[in-house]
């Protein structure tokens, strides 16, 4: 035990540093590379060496990191959720086709409004902005909606499951008859919001944003207990005294409300909800939901400071969207967790 | 004795709506005493699962009661419940990274805290239980490491942990090979009397629940529930009645199934020792009739005291003597008897 403690402090501490680090390369790097002082010099209040820093730190780099880490986070915390209930190493907090329910919001606005009624939703500016984050949250929530009705009727998580994927299926086919008879800058638009980003998000945004994720961060916290029960499966979960359908209520709600806001915000990031869980267990070699839950809270958002980093390196200018980096490095880590997957398995025959 | 499970007139089955109810047993009284490992026998589709999970408070009864300490085991919170019956399931657990401990740690789960944090005492108990199960040394192993066996040993120390006067296992040695089946059963008879619970097995595994059930539990489709001591329930003849079918016998006086073969010829055999025993065996599975009455067909004498031969003497009297069994058929094959 004792050794496993130590390596879990090493764990956090790795974590807390690379966060740190990150953070500071996300300011300081970029198109205009800002010095470790001025950082400092600016975020304590003071006068930087040039008045320009201020202005691009506050209005664009320090909404834009903060909002990486809490959507990695969230979405991170939403896949080790998924994963646990479903106990499937490949679902994640879009498997039940909540961020697809964002994409219908989205696409309702962006590509039926744009066609039917002759607005075009992108030149609006910041109200146009705020509409396509409320239509998106309300497509997700709607979704999720959808999604808890099923969980009330349905026993099995399997199938669930599946009909969680189903819905996400059929709710991409409506927008892709959307797409079909629509403009093409619209069409345009709307392939630009499904790359997410992280850097379309003010500090109004973050008033609402910040709650939202802080509130489901918490909530995740609360499903320790159950959570580590669920491992073993409904049954035995059962037998130990955990109430199923509330607990899958809970849970669905905690990963559907961080999924639909972050959505909502960012566009649907890919991979990071699924793999962060993997990288963590990996770091941890644990089960234990009282570690895991923490640590995938930071390495989530470790590793969309990582991906906002490398979206953002100098050469690449802001050109390179958030879920081109996610899948270049989420693909691989998936890769190998299969790879690894299929070894264990072969060892006990 | 105390009786710690009792069912009455307890119907069993699936219900999907008041309107679509399927019973599958009826009239089903039981019961389960403390120290007392109980084994539900019978052939696959005769509702087991059901009952099992009905006893276990996994899916309401249909109609009668079962007690529980005397209280209805369906009106007893999920909680306190899970003070009171603890299970062991079929299912094969895949779950990485973690130990024997962390999951015997989980029959806690009714004890802990809001986070399920371990106290000192908790902790004490997990580690006795994972000896008490014969897994001494393994707390810190990884349970992918484990064989299927000891995976299930680990189970049953959840089981203990949970601290329930009802241990119900439902069909845990489904997957396991020979060894592995026969030391779980004999660690579940070993815990019934040593911790004084009360355990109920599911399992097809007869001989096994044979030799090592306190009480037998009896069901097959269509009919109703017989309990009794293994001896009295084989004298009543109610193991032919359950699981025999056309070709399979039971053997009161063995305890075990035969296999119904046309057996044409007949083969005198003189012995004694289990050499004798293994002959007649080899010759019943290759079709022939084997007496000790001495008569009009060839004869095989097994001479066990010093050298170890078989002595086959045909009708003609002619002699053949053989070492081994293999031999000796093949003889018997090349003179067609």
């Amino acid at each position: 035990m004792e050794q496993h403690r130590v390596k879990w402090i090493f764990g956090f501490a790795l974590l807390l540093v690379l966060i740190i680090v990150l953070f500071l390369f996300n300011i300081g790097f970029g198109s205009v590379s800002i010095s470790i002082n001025d950082i400092f010099k600016v975020l304590s209040g003071n006068v930087a060496s040039k008045a320009s820093y201020t202005s691009i730190i506050y209005k664009s780099r320090l909404p834009q990191t903060i909002t990486a880490m809490l959507a990695g986070a969230g979405l991170a915390v939403g896949g080790l959720q998924m994963q646990t209930l479903f106990r499937n190493p490949l679902a994640g907090p879009s498997i039940l086709g909540i961020s697809s329910g964002a994409g219908l919001g989205v696409a309702l606005v962006v590509l039926f409004a744009g066609n039917v009624l002759g607005v075009t939703i992108s030149g609006y500016g910041l109200l146009g902005h705020m509409t396509v984050v409320g239509a998106a949250f309300l497509g997700a929530f709607f979704i999720l909606m959808l999604i808890v009705f099923f969980a009330q009727a349905l026993r099995d998580n399997t199938i669930l499951l599946i009909v969680g994927i189903m819905v996400g299926y059929a709710t991409s086919a409506i927008i892709g008859v959307m797409k079909f008879y629509s403009p093409k800058e619209d069409v345009h638009a709307y392939v630009i919001w499904g790359l997410g980003s992280f850097s379309n998000v003010t500090w109004e945004h973050l008033m609402v944003l910040i709650p939202i994720v802080i509130v489901g961060l918490l909530m995740s916290l609360l499903l320790i207990k159950p959570l580590n029960v669920l491992v073993l499966g409904e049954n035995y979960a059962e037998n130990l005294g955990i109430n199923i359908k509330h607990t899958r209520l809970f849970i669905l709600c905690c990963t559907g409300i961080l999924t639909a806001a972050i959505t909502a915000f960012c566009g649907p990031i890919a991979f990071l909800g699924l793999a962060v869980p993997h990288l963590t267990k990996g770091l941890f070699r644990t089960s234990d939901q009282k570690i895991l839950m923490p640590a995938v809270m930071f390495a989530g958002a470790v590793l969309a400071l990582f991906c906002n980093l490398i979206a953002r390196m100098p050469g690449f200018d802001g050109a390179l969207p958030i879920n081109v980096v996610t899948g270049l490095i989420g693909a691989p880590i998936v890769i190998s967790v299969i790879i690894k997957r299929f070894k264990l398995n072969g060892l006990n025959g | 004795m105390i009786t710690l499970l009792q069912s009455t007139d307890l119907a069993v089955g699936y219900a999907q709506g008041k309107a679509n109810e399927v019973v599958l047993h009826r009239n089903i009284n039981v019961h389960l005493q403390q120290g007392e490992f109980a084994c539900l026998l019978g052939p696959n589709g005769a509702g087991k699962s059901t009952l099992i999970k009905t006893l276990s408070g996994f899916i309401p009864r249909i109609a009668g009661s079962v007690a529980v300490n005397g209280k209805e085991l369906h009106d007893y919170k999920r909680g306190e419940l899970a003070k009171i019956v603890s299970v062991v399931l079929t299912e094969k657990l895949q779950v990485t990274n973690m130990t024997v401990f962390d999951l015997v740690a989980l029959g806690r789960t009714p004890y802990t805290d809001f986070f399920g944090t371990l106290g000192k005492r908790d902790k004490y108990l997990v580690l006795e239980a994972i000896n008490d199960v014969g897994l001494r040394g393994f707390a810190n192993r990884q349970l992918v490491c484990m064989s299927d066996g000891e995976r299930q040993k680990a189970m049953i120390a959840k089981a203990l942990v949970q601290d329930t006067p009802l241990i119900i296992l439902d069909e845990p040695t489904a997957f396991l090979d020979l060894p592995s089946k026969i030391e779980i059963v004999q660690l579940l008879k070993k815990l019934a009397k040593n911790k004084n619970k009360g355990i109920l097995l599911s399992t097809h595994d007869l001989d096994l629940a044979l030799q090592l059930a306190d009480k037998i539990w009896l069901l097959a489709q269509g009919r109703e529930l017989e309990a009794g001591i293994p001896e009295d329930l084989v004298l009543a003849n109610g193991f032919r009645r359950f699981f025999e079918k056309e070709g399979i016998l039971f053997d009161n006086n063995s305890g075990s199934f035969k296999v119904e073969r046309e057996q044409l010829k007949t083969i005198r055999v003189v012995g004694i020792g289990v050499e004798y025993k293994w002959l007649s065996h080899a010759l019943n599975r290759t079709g022939y009739e084997t007496t000790d009455k001495e008569g009009d067909y060839p004869q095989i004498h097994v001479d066990a005291d010093s050298n170890k031969a078989y002595i086959l003497q045909q009708v003609d009297g002619s002699k053949h003597e053989m070492r081994t069994i293999e031999d000796l058929l093949e003889q018997i094959k090349t003179h067609q008897l």
